[in-house]
C-alpha cells in the first residue's frame, strides 16, 4: 500500500498520457478505432480506482497520516511556490469518489457516444478532466488548487459546448464559463490578499503558497493580524470561487444551462466532481473560515437561499436535465448549509452519496433520453415503467436515496441532522426540512410523470449493456450508506422522515390521482421563470453592458479624439496666425517690432520699479 | 522768473505747437506737397529749438540739410510720380492699427514712467543758460574737437558713405524713361 | 506750476521729443502714400535728434549730443536719397504711391 501512496502522482499522470495519447492519435490518424480509445481510458481509470482505494485504506487505518510530495516551481529567492501531491484523508476520500464515478460514467459513455463522430475528441477531454480534478484534489497548496481549478473549467467548458455546432451549446459553454471566471476572479484576489497578508505579517516566506499543511498557522496569521472587515473580505473573496464553481446563488444560473453538454458530461462533471470541489475547497480551507462568525454564517444563508430557490425551481420545471441541474444546486446548497454549521464530516459524506445518486439519475435521465429519440421534455414522457422495469427499479432507488427517507441518502442526511441538533440550531433545522420536502416533491414528481401514466409514444430499442453501469451504481447507493459513520443513535431523526414521506405522498396524490391541476398563481409564475434572475443578468449582462460600451463609444469620440482633435485645432490656428502676420505690407512688420519693442521697454520698467519697490522695503 | 525766461518760454511753446501740428497735418492732409510744406514748417520750428538750446551749428544744420535739401529730394520724388490726389488717411482697424494703439501708449507711458524716476533724480528746475558757460569761440573749438578729432573716424566713414550713395546711385540711371515723360 | 510753465526744464524737450516720436511712429505705420512714409521716418529721427540735443545743452561742458547729431542728421539724408532711388525704381513698374499696391504675398 505504501507503493501506491508514493506514486500517487501516477494517478494524476496516467489520464493525462491518455489524453495525449488520443489527441496525437487523432491528428495523425493512427488511432482510429473507438474500442482502443475506450480500452487505454478504462485502463488509466481502473488503475485510478485501484490505487484510490489502498490509498484511502492506508489513510482511514492510520487517523492523521499525511503524505506529501512537492518541488519547487517557481523559487525566487527565498520565495517558493510549490507542486505537487497532498494526501490526508480528505483527498483520498474525493479521490475515491470521483474515480468510482468516473468507471461508471466512462463505460456509459462508451455505448452513449459509440455513434457519435466526435468520440476521440469526447474520450480525450474526459482524461483530461479526470486529470485536473486529481490535481485540484492532491494539491499541497492553495495556489496549486487555483492552476487546476481553472484548468477543469475549462475542460467544463470545452465538454458543455461540445456539441459546438449547436448555438445554444456554445452560448451555454460560454454563459458558464464567464460565471466561473466571476469566481474564479474573487478566488484570485484572494489567494493574492492572503499571500500578501501572510508575508506582511508571518515574515517569512514559508506559508506563501497557502500549504494546506500548514493551514492552522495560516488562519492564525490571517485572523489575528488583520483587521475584521478585511478578514471578512478576504474569506469571501475565497468563497466566491466555490458559489461559482458549485454553482451557489447568486452564480447558480449556468448549471441549468450547463445541460446541453451530452448527458455523461452533466452525470460526471456537474453533478458529481467540478461542483464538488467548491465544497471540497472550502473544506480545505475550513480552519480559517472557522474563526468568524460572519463568515460561518454567511457560507449557512448561501447555502440555505440556494437550497430553497433551486428546489423551488425544481417543481415546476419541464425539462428533464434541468429537475436534475437544480436538484444539483440545491444538494449543493445542503452541503454548504452543513459546512456553515461544521458539520465537516457530515458535509464530505453527504458529498460522496450524492455523488452516486446523481450520476445515477443523470445516467438514467440519458437512457430516457435515448428512448425518447433526445427530447427532453416531460410532456413527451411517460409510461415507462412498463417498458423497462430495471430503470424505473433503479430510478427509485436514486429517488428515496436523494430524498432522504432510504439508503445511503438517509445515512447522510441524517448525519447532518443530527449535527445541527447537537448544536441546537433549529431554525436551521426547519429549513433543512422545508428543503427536504420539496426535494422529496420533486424528484418523485419526476418518477411519476416520466415512469407512470399513459404510454403513448414509442420508444426506441437500447443496447442491454447501458444498463450495466446504472445498475453498479445503483447497488452501490444501496450498500453504501451502512459505511457511513453513524454518531449515535438517531434519535430525532423521525421528524424529517415524516415530512419526506408526506412529499412522497403529495406528488403521489397529485400527478398520479389528480386528473385535473391547476397552477397556483403567483408561485408558480415565480417558480417557473426561476425568480426571473435569468432575465436580471441578461439585462445586466447585455442592456447595462451596451449603454456602457455607448458610454465608452462616445467618451472616446469626444474625449480622446477630442484632444487630438484640440491639438490639430490649435496647430491650425497658430499656423493660420503665423501665416495672417506675413502681409507684405512692411508697416505691420514695423508695426510689430515696435510692439515686441514697447514690450520689452514695459518689461524693463516694470522689473526696475519691482526692485527699486523690493530694496525700498 | 525774469524777461528772458518768459521770452525764451514763448518762444519755445510756439515752437513746440508748430511742431505738433505740423506733425499732426502732415499725416492729415490729402495732398502730398501739403504735407511736404508741413514738414518744412516743422523742421525749421526745430530748427529755431536747437538754436534757443545754444546749438547754434547744429541748427544751422538742421535747417540746410532737413530744412532745404530734403525737401528738395522730396519734391523732386513728388514730381516725378506723383498723378492725382491721395484719399483720406488709413484708418480700418487692421491687426497693424491695434498694434499701434497698444505699442505707443505703452512706449509713451514707459517713457513718462522713466522721466518721472529720473525726475527723482535730476530736479524739474535745471536751467541750462547758467551752466554752458562756453562762448561761441570755445563752442565752435569744442565741436570742431568732437568731429575732427575725437570722432574723425565716424566722421570719415560717413563721408565715405556719403561718397558711395553718390557715385551709386548716380549710376543707377533712375530716370530712363523721364526724358519723353 | 507757474514755474514749470515758465521755466523751461530739459523735460519740456524730451516730452517734446516724445510726443514728435510717436506721432511720427503713427505716421510711419498709417500712411498710405509712399513719401508721406518717408517724411514721418524724418520725424522720428528729428525727434531723437532733439533728444541728443536737449541732453547735451543740459549737461556740463559736454558736447557729444550736439556732434553725434550732426551724424544722424548726415545719416538720415543719406539714407533718405537711397530710400527715395529705391521708391523710384519701384515706381517705375508699378505706377502707384499706394504702399498696398506694393504686397505680393497673400497674407
Amino acid at each position: 500500500m505504501e507503493f501506491f501512496v508514493q506514486n500517487v502522482s501516477s494517478i494524476l499522470f496516467f489520464p493525462l498520457w491518455v489524453a495525449v495519447v488520443i489527441f496525437i492519435g487523432k491528428i495523425t490518424s493512427l488511432l482510429k478505432s473507438y474500442k482502443t480509445i475506450f480500452g487505454i481510458t478504462l485502463l488509466a481509470t481502473i488503475w485510478g480506482l485501484i490505487s484510490s482505494i489502498l490509498v484511502f485504506a492506508k489513510t482511514i487505518t492510520n487517523m492523521g497520516y499525511v503524505f506529501e510530495d512537492t518541488f519547487s516551481f517557481i523559487s525566487i529567492n527565498n520565495l517558493n511556490f510549490e507542486l505537487g501531491c497532498y494526501v490526508d484523508l480528505v483527498s483520498a476520500f474525493m479521490l475515491l469518489v470521483i474515480f468510482a464515478v468516473t468507471l461508471f460514467v466512462q463505460i456509459y459513455s462508451y455505448f452513449y457516444m459509440k455513434n457519435d463522430e466526435s468520440f476521440p475528441r469526447f474520450f480525450a477531454l474526459m482524461n483530461l478532466f479526470t486529470f485536473s480534478m486529481c490535481g485540484l484534489v492532491l494539491a499541497p497548496t492553495l495556489f496549486q488548487t487555483y492552476v487546476f481549478w481553472e484548468l477543469v473549467g475549462v475542460t467544463s467548458y470545452l465538454l458543455i459546448g461540445f456539441w459546438y455546432k449547436k448555438i445554444s451549446a456554445a452560448n451555454a459553454a460560454k454563459k458558464a464559463f464567464i460565471m466561473n471566471r466571476i469566481g474564479d476572479f474573487c478566488l484570485l484576489a484572494g489567494i493574492i490578499l492572503s499571500s500578501v497578508l501572510i508575508y506582511n505579517y508571518s515574515g517569512s516566506a514559508d506559508l506563501i503558497d497557502i500549504p494546506y499543511s500548514g493551514i492552522d498557522r495560516v488562519a492564525a496569521y490571517l485572523f489575528t493580524y488583520t483587521s475584521e472587515p478585511v478578514f471578512i473580505a478576504n474569506c469571501i473573496l475565497l468563497l466566491f470561487g466555490s458559489i461559482a464553481k458549485s454553482a451557489q446563488f447568486p452564480l447558480h444560473t449556468w448549471l441549468a444551462d450547463a445541460m446541453e453538454g451530452p448527458t455523461p458530461v452533466s452525470a460526471l462533471i456537474h453533478s458529481a466532481t467540478m461542483v464538488a470541489a467548491g465544497v471540497f475547497l472550502i473544506n480545505r480551507l475550513y480552519p480559517i473560515y472557522y474563526q468568524s462568525h460572519f463568515v460561518m454564517n454567511f457560507i449557512l444563508v448561501i447555502g440555505l437561499i440556494t437550497a430553497i430557490i433551486c428546489a423551488f425551481f425544481a417543481i415546476t420545471c419541464r425539462d428533464i436535465k434541468r429537475i436534475l441541474a437544480y436538484s444539483t444546486s440545491s444538494q449543493l446548497g445542503i452541503m454548504f448549509i452543513a459546512l456553515g454549521t461544521g458539520a465537516l464530516t457530515g458535509s464530505m459524506i453527504y458529498l460522496a452519496s450524492h455523488a452516486f445518486i446523481k450520476s445515477m439519475l443523470f445516467l438514467i435521465a440519458g437512457i430516457v433520453m435515448i428512448a425518447y429519440s433526445g427530447s427532453t421534455s416531460i410532456d413527451d414522457f411517460g409510461g415507462l415503467r412498463k417498458k423497462m422495469p430495471i430503470l424505473a427499479g433503479c430510478y427509485l432507488i436514486g429517488a428515496f436515496a436523494l430524498a432522504g427517507v432510504l439508503f445511503s441518502g438517509f445515512s447522510a442526511k441524517a448525519l447532518i441532522f443530527h449535527h445541527l441538533f447537537e448544536t441546537h440550531s433549529y431554525i436551521t433545522i426547519s429549513f433543512l426540512i422545508l428543503i427536504s420536502f420539496m426535494t422529496a416533491f420533486y424528484i418523485f414528481r419526476l418518477y411519476f410523470v416520466v415512469f407512470e401514466g399513459k404510454s403513448e409514444k414509442n420508444i426506441t430499442n437500447l443496447p442491454k449493456l447501458i444498463l450495466v453501469p446504472v445498475s453498479c451504481l445503483a447497488l452501490i447507493v444501496l450498500v453504501i450508506g451502512l459505511f457511513f459513520p453513524n454518531m449515535g443513535k438517531f434519535n430525532n431523526d423521525i421528524l424529517p422522515l415524516v415530512f419526506e414521506v408526506i412529499a412522497v405522498a403529495l406528488a403521489f396524490v397529485l400527478y398520479i390521482k389528480v386528473t385535473n391541476l391547476k397552477k397556483l398563481p403567483l408561485l408558480y409564475n415565480l417558480s417557473f421563470n426561476r425568480l426571473y434572475i435569468d432575465n436580471l443578468y441578461d439585462f445586466l449582462a447585455r442592456k447595462l453592458y451596451s449603454k456602457l460600451a455607448l458610454l465608452a463609444n462616445f467618451i472616446d469620440d469626444y474625449l480622446y479624439d477630442g484632444m487630438v482633435g484640440l491639438v490639430v485645432f490649435i496647430t491650425r490656428l497658430k499656423s493660420y496666425i503665423n501665416s495672417k502676420m506675413q502681409t507684405g505690407v512692411i508697416q505691420s512688420y514695423f508695426a510689430y517690432s515696435f510692439l515686441i519693442l514697447a514690450l520689452i521697454l514695459t518689461g524693463f520698467c516694470l522689473i526696475y520699479s519691482l526692485i527699486a519697490y523690493w530694496v525700498e522695503v | 522768473m525774469n524777461s528772458s525766461d518768459i521770452f525764451t518760454s514763448i518762444i519755445f511753446y510756439l515752437c513746440a505747437a508748430n511742431v505738433i501740428f505740423s506733425s499732426i497735418f502732415t499725416i492729415l492732409s490729402r495732398r502730398i506737397m501739403h504735407s511736404l510744406l508741413f514738414a518744412v514748417i516743422l523742421f525749421f520750428a526745430v530748427g529755431i529749438i536747437f538754436l534757443f538750446l545754444s546749438a547754434e551749428y547744429n541748427a544751422i544744420i538742421q535747417i540746410a540739410v532737413y530744412g532745404v535739401a530734403i525737401p528738395v529730394l522730396f519734391v523732386l520724388a513728388i514730381m516725378f510720380t506723383s498723378h492725382r490726389i491721395d484719399k483720406q488717411v488709413y484708418l480700418s482697424f487692421t491687426p497693424r492699427f491695434i498694434f499701434t494703439i497698444i505699442s505707443a501708449i505703452l512706449f509713451v507711458l514707459t517713457l513718462f514712467n522713466i522721466l518721472l524716476i529720473s525726475s527723482s533724480v535730476i530736479e524739474w528746475l535745471f536751467t541750462p543758460q547758467s551752466v554752458i558757460s562756453l562762448n561761441r569761440y570755445e563752442m565752435f573749438n569744442a565741436i570742431s574737437d568732437g568731429l575732427y578729432i575725437r570722432f574723425l573716424l565716424s566722421f570719415e566713414m560717413i563721408a565715405l558713405l556719403t561718397l558711395s550713395v553718390i557715385v551709386g546711385l548716380s549710376s543707377l540711371n533712375i530716370f530712363k524713361g523721364a526724358r519723353n515723360g | 506750476m507757474a514755474n514749470l510753465i515758465f521755466n523751461i526744464t530739459l523735460y519740456h524737450y524730451l516730452i517734446l521729443a516724445l510726443i514728435l516720436f510717436v506721432i511720427g511712429f503713427i505716421g510711419v505705420i498709417l500712411v498710405k502714400n509712399i513719401i508721406k512714409v518717408l517724411i514721418c521716418a524724418e520725424f522720428m529721427l528729428t525727434a531723437v535728434n532733439i533728444n541728443f540735443i536737449a541732453f547735451s545743452a543740459f549737461a556740463e561742458n559736454n558736447l557729444i549730443g550736439f556732434v553725434f547729431a550732426i551724424f544722424t542728421v548726415a545719416i538720415g539724408a543719406i539714407e533718405l536719397a537711397i530710400a527715395l532711388a529705391i521708391f523710384y525704381l519701384m515706381y517705375r513698374n508699378k505706377k502707384s504711391v499706394d504702399i498696398n499696391d506694393y504686397k505680393e504675398l497673400m497674407g
